[in-house]
């Protein structure tokens, strides 16, 4: 159809419904008309987002792509200026401050002066946590992934975006239905419409408890074992998520019982005080886990058709840390595809 | 060695861990907690319980800063065992907020808490009202939790607990060797002490659970203190007025200021007013007292009118009067001079 730009965002955890609406907001004024779609066989509560505990946090290794940290830094500034706004905790967002533990002295991480207040652990408070021997203590964000695709779902319905439940099977089948642009952002799946063999899954189990006398984060790092191997307790905006399990190629989707054991002796030796907290329930998601996030155009070829995908997933266990920062850039690789097509209307001269 | 029979007054958070401190500090004693109110009906139960000291003008800072010391060190081994729950205390941060810098910048309990520090130029954005701002981790001691706790504690050393109005404090002789007067506001009555007076502090508890961090404009008016399973906003501070009924008024006037520091409290649902009368006194009278009339001798000893620091120094002054009572102990099981024959 002439004049109209038809984009499919495929995937609708917080990559997909964030670029979506980073999408809209910044080029429907600017097109003279833009459909924007969002197709997906999972939607919240059923996504990967939905099992993720929320809190902003990078891992504590400068990542490969340097671009990475910078939007890492870009989300939480953004973030951070909507709190203070009263829709704050609507959107699942919150201030909350806690613990990094460690067996002995690491380096500063590299977002140290992103987050507020960073500063190391004095003995004092080293003495709650006797497993452990060194730590940091700040104030970062919650961003409650099931709270937060219900907000993006309403701003995305608010703007006319539609949302269908099917499972894609090639892009080839999206591009004949007419897509001028596919923004490719199924995570973990990415691999079943175009192998990627540097992404895997990085298998999570989560326990979700009613602990209200909870008010920090507390998140251990074993160095030896990797990222998220070691026990976690992260308050959420209503319930504490106890986690801890990190499994690389595991797609087993079932929660299971040693896993389950894991969490709880390692978070209760934490904490003895969730000895009296109540289980809420129990889940278990893949994070994208992949060397670098795969971010970036391809044009494809099918027939005639002069369809581009933007790719946007692999975003492991930061993909809430990391998603704003993501969709501005797809927004800006967006606008470019514009640009080359023309497409764009140049703005009224302001008298 | 005859049994000493002791009787506190008031089961408010002084009675009861004055109580627990005699029953372990104290050999071969009894012990009767003796109150016309318990909790919930206690104005501990009302107080937030924050471990944020005032200032007692009458009182060197150095005892003001022991008496603190001791109740974060006893409430601070409570919350990192696995009864803090049951007791009611919580590990809580946040950040005590200035309008204008003020000219002490380190308050004298600042080593005592948890990882004080000023606040940096980005967190004070938060508040730009405010040009100043200390950070830190503290306690939250919650009376409906705490006190039963404490009780079960008092019972479980052998003491008894009864419900009873003392109108005069003779009434306990001689059934008692010493009393522990323990009564807040009471004392006007049962002490004569006309230096105790109420500050009347109306608040709000409300749930609003994605609320993690407390904060406190300086003046000590305006607060938010999120707790086990709700948020206290407040408050007030109305000098001699004994009005226990809220007034909506004023709590349309709390939800506001507390609104202007934490705007996502307009989302708070269920809310519940509350009043308690703060038992204030230039400096807690903590002293002896024996009282005569007649023949009759009755051993007194004081802990009372804490004022809003009530659940910050309690363990503190209760060790305090632990050992004015056992000084009274001694006294009594010293034996009378022989007469020479």
């Amino acid at each position: 159809m002439a004049g109209t730009m038809r984009v499919v965002v495929i995937g609708a955890g917080v990559i997909g419904l964030s670029t979506a609406l980073c999408i809209h907001e910044r080029y429907r004024s600017v097109l003279k008309s833009l459909d924007v779609m969002v197709y997906a066989d999972r939607f919240t509560p059923l996504t990967t987002t939905d099992v993720a505990a929320g809190l902003w946090q990078p891992y504590l290794s400068e990542p490969s792509n340097p671009q990475e940290a910078h939007w890492n830094q870009q989300t939480f500034n953004y973030l951070l200026s909507l709190i203070g706004s009263p829709n704050a905790a609507n959107m699942g967002l919150a201030p909350v401050s806690g613990y990094n533990l460690f067996r002995e002295a690491v380096p500063d991480p590299y977002w140290k002066d992103i987050v507020l207040g960073f500063r190391k652990l004095t003995l004092r408070e080293l003495d709650m946590f006797p497993d452990y021997s060194y730590g940091w203590f700040n104030t970062s964000l919650i961003l409650e992934g099931r709270k937060y695709l219900q907000w993006l779902t309403e701003r995305l319905t608010e703007r006319g975006v539609k949302f269908f439940l099917r499972k894609v099977e090639s892009f080839e089948e999206v591009v004949r239905e007419g897509a001028d642009v596919i923004i490719n952002c199924t995570g973990v799946w990415a691999g079943a419409l175009q192998p990627d063999p540097l992404l895997q899954p990085g298998r999570g189990q989560i326990i979700k408890v009613d602990a209200p006398w909870l008010k920090h984060f507390v998140i251990t790092h074993d160095p030896e074992r990797g990222i998220y191997k070691s026990p976690y307790i992260i308050p959420g905006l209503q319930a504490i998520t106890l986690g801890g399990i990190f499994q690389l190629g595991n797609w087993s989707e079932t929660s299971n019982i040693p896993d389950h054991n894991t969490i709880w002796e390692g978070c209760c030796r934490l904490e003895p005080t969730l000895k009296d907290a109540k289980i809420i329930g129990e889940w278990s998601g893949f994070r994208p886990v992949r060397p670098q996030v795969r971010l970036e155009r391809e044009q494809l070829r099918f027939g005639s058709s002069n369809t581009e995908v933007i790719h946007n997933y692999g975003h492991g266990g930061f993909g809430l840390t990391i998603h704003w920062g993501c969709a501005q850039e797809v927004a800006k690789l967006f606008g470019k595809i514009l640009e080359e097509r023309n497409l764009l209307r140049i703005p009224p001269s302001h008298l | 060695m005859d049994t000493v029979r002791i009787a506190v007054v008031g089961a408010g958070v002084m009675g009861l861990s004055t109580a627990v401190c005699i029953s372990k500090m104290v050999p071969g004693c009894s012990i009767t907690v003796i109150s016309d109110k318990f909790t919930p009906e206690t104005t501990s139960d009302v107080a937030a319980g924050m471990l944020i000291p005032p200032t007692y003008p009458d009182t060197p800072i150095q005892k003001q800063k022991q008496w603190f010391k001791e109740t974060f060190d006893h409430l601070f081994a409570i919350v990192n065992s696995a009864e803090a729950e049951d007791a009611g205390v919580i590990l809580v941060s946040g950040w005590q907020i200035f309008q204008s810098i003020p000219t002490e910048e380190v308050p004298y309990w600042a080593d005592v808490v948890l990882g004080f520090r000023k606040m940096t130029k980005d967190e004070l954005k938060k508040f730009p009202q405010h040009v100043f701002g200390h950070a830190f981790t503290t306690l939250k001691c919650e009376g409906p939790a705490y006190l039963p706790w404490l009780q079960k504690r008092v019972k479980g050393n052998g003491g008894l607990i009864l419900t009873r109005r003392i109108e005069d404090l003779w009434e306990l002789h001689p059934s008692f060797d010493i009393v522990v007067n323990c009564s807040g506001l009471g004392s006007r009555q049962l002490a004569g002490d006309s230096k105790i007076f109420p500050v009347r502090g109306q608040v709000l508890k409300v749930q609003a659970p994605w609320v993690k961090h407390f904060i406190r404009d300086s003046s000590g008016l305006t607060y938010i203190y999120p707790g086990v399973s709700n948020v206290t906003l407040g408050g007030t501070r109305q000098k001699g007025d004994w009005n226990l009924s809220p007034d909506a008024e004023i709590s349309k006037e709390i939800l506001s200021r507390c609104c202007a520091l934490e705007p996502s409290l307009r989302g708070a649902y269920d809310l519940r007013e509350k009043v308690g009368l703060r038992p204030t006194r230039p400096s807690v009278r903590l002293e002896k007292e024996l009282l005569a009339q007649d023949s009759r001798r009755l051993p007194v000893v004081h802990h009372y009118g804490h004022g809003s620091g009530g659940i910050a120094m309690h363990w503190g002054t209760a060790l305090e009067a632990t050992r004015l009572v056992n000084e009274c102990v001694q006294v009594l099981r010293t034996p009378a001079p022989k007469s020479k024959l």
